[in-house]
């Protein structure tokens, strides 16, 4: 063995594992640290696993309002830089789309529902278009005003029925909803109230078999506001992500799916 | 033999021109724009230099380029109908900004292009009117039409200025 190879063996090989479980476990800490209400067990993935590949998107579909609209446009963005970039995922995400939008007729007044191919249609419909047996669905940001945490959480528990009954065979990943940076909650619209139907979310997860994905944990700074460095509209809104907040995104859904 | 050679490529090429004449004026709800762009359909400028031209005149921020799957997936346009294209979108996802400029492959092709635009500007207003007024004002007002076979839709307050750099460029 020669002088390299010792030092690499005696300090750098150490090193470099003490640094990997300390990252581990300051990710982990983040992870849990501020959510007490989505913390832990159930059917809810909360432990970090190996990074999948992706691959692991090939046959998926990403559902959302203008939060996840974002994470649309970020993901096409990379894909010209690497054309791989979350495989095949693709996107149902609609400005202002709501599980209470989704339950409305289609092409109702004041209905919002994801186009396919150019085509407006129901959920379950698009899903089942589209081929796809991965569901990562996010919403509530446009509902919890309107119905009320509770009303929200069933709404969404009725559009995930919905899509089952006509996609039985695919898999559906709840992300809780992210949160709002702080000088912008307004009204009904304020973290403890995400908090809240985000425990309902991962509750109702619990009962049907579904996923829980606690994306809103790596989003928050220490009092459970969404980062102003993860938001491109923190002096209004305060709700969307900036590229850097859809890295931090993407990165937590490499980790905790698999 | 080099003229018996030519005769067939003459008559072939006066009855391209004739049947492009043709198309165009079966489109023309514009009639100048129509007869124009049959005119010159050959000496148009492609999509992408008419971009080009549009952004050196106007001034677009957080904006990305729209690439082929977007096309297909935020559209539904068939790729088959296109011959080239140039876009951009807002790369927020916070505004409305949009243009897409499309040769088509011929005039069924662009008819197919042009109703899947109307179609996302149907969509992108019916998102934008519960919480971005501004943002449904400029969808709806902005043109999306077709000009021989180039079809266009210029989601931004800017639209009239982009109008007119693309008739420039396609006359």
């Amino acid at each position: 063995m020669n002088q390299k190879q010792k030092l690499f063996g005696k300090i750098l090989l150490p090193a470099a594992l003490t640094a990997v479980v300390l990252s581990f476990t300051a990710c982990a800490s983040s992870d849990s640290g501020d959510s007490s209400i989505n913390e832990e067990s159930s059917s809810a993935v909360t432990t970090i696993n190996e990074e999948v590949p992706y691959t692991f998107f090939n046959d998926s579909v990403f559902v959302g309002d203008s939060v996840s609209l974002k994470l649309n446009l970020y993901v096409s963005a990379q894909r010209n830089i690497d054309s791989n970039f979350m495989g095949t995922a693709q996107f149902l995400t609609p400005g202002s789309y709501g599980s209470g939008n989704e339950l409305k007729e289609l092409g109702s007044e004041n209905s919002v529902h994801p186009s396919y191919n150019g085509t407006e249609m129901y959920l379950a419909d698009a899903i089942q278009a589209m081929g796809a047996k991965k569901v990562f669905i996010m919403l509530g940001m446009n509902d919890i005003a309107v119905y009320g945490n509770d009303g929200a959480v069933k709404n969404m528990e009725t559009v995930l029925a919905q899509i089952k009954e006509k996609n039985p065979e695919t898999t559906i990943y709840v992300q809780s909803m992210t949160p709002i940076v702080g000088s912008a909650q307004a009204g009904s619209l304020t973290n403890e109230n995400l908090n809240i139907y985000n425990a309902g979310l991962k509750a109702m997860c619990e009962q049907n078999g579904y996923t829980y994905l606690d994306v809103a944990s790596v989003m928050k700074d220490e009092e459970g506001n969404l980062k102003r460095e993860y938001c491109s509209d923190p002096d209004n809104m305060g709700v969307h992500f900036t590229d850097e907040g859809c890295k931090v995104w993407i990165d937590y859904l490499r980790t905790h799916v698999s | 033999m080099k003229l018996k050679k030519s005769v067939p490529i003459i008559l072939a090429a006066l009855a391209l021109s004739a049947a492009l004449i043709g198309c165009s004026g079966g489109n023309a709800s514009s009639g100048s724009q129509a007869a124009s762009s049959s005119v010159t359909a050959t000496a148009a400028a492609s999509p992408e230099e008419i971009a080009a031209k549009i952004k050196e005149s106007v001034t677009l921020t957080d904006m990305q380029p729209l690439s082929e799957s977007d096309i297909s997936s935020m559209y539904g346009i068939d790729l088959n109908d296109v011959v080239s294209f140039a876009g951009e979108i807002d790369s927020t996802g916070l505004r409305t900004d949009e243009f897409l400029i499309i040769q088509a492959k011929d005039s069924d092709s662009a008819d197919r292009i042009l109703t899947k635009m109307k179609a996302r500007q149907t969509q992108r207003m019916n998102e934008a009117k519960n919480y971005n007024p501004e943002g449904y004002a400029t969808v709806q007002k902005s043109p999306v039409a077709k000009t021989g076979n180039y079809v266009y839709l210029f989601f931004s307050e800017d639209a009239d200025t982009m109008l007119n750099i693309l008739n420039e460029n396609i006359e």
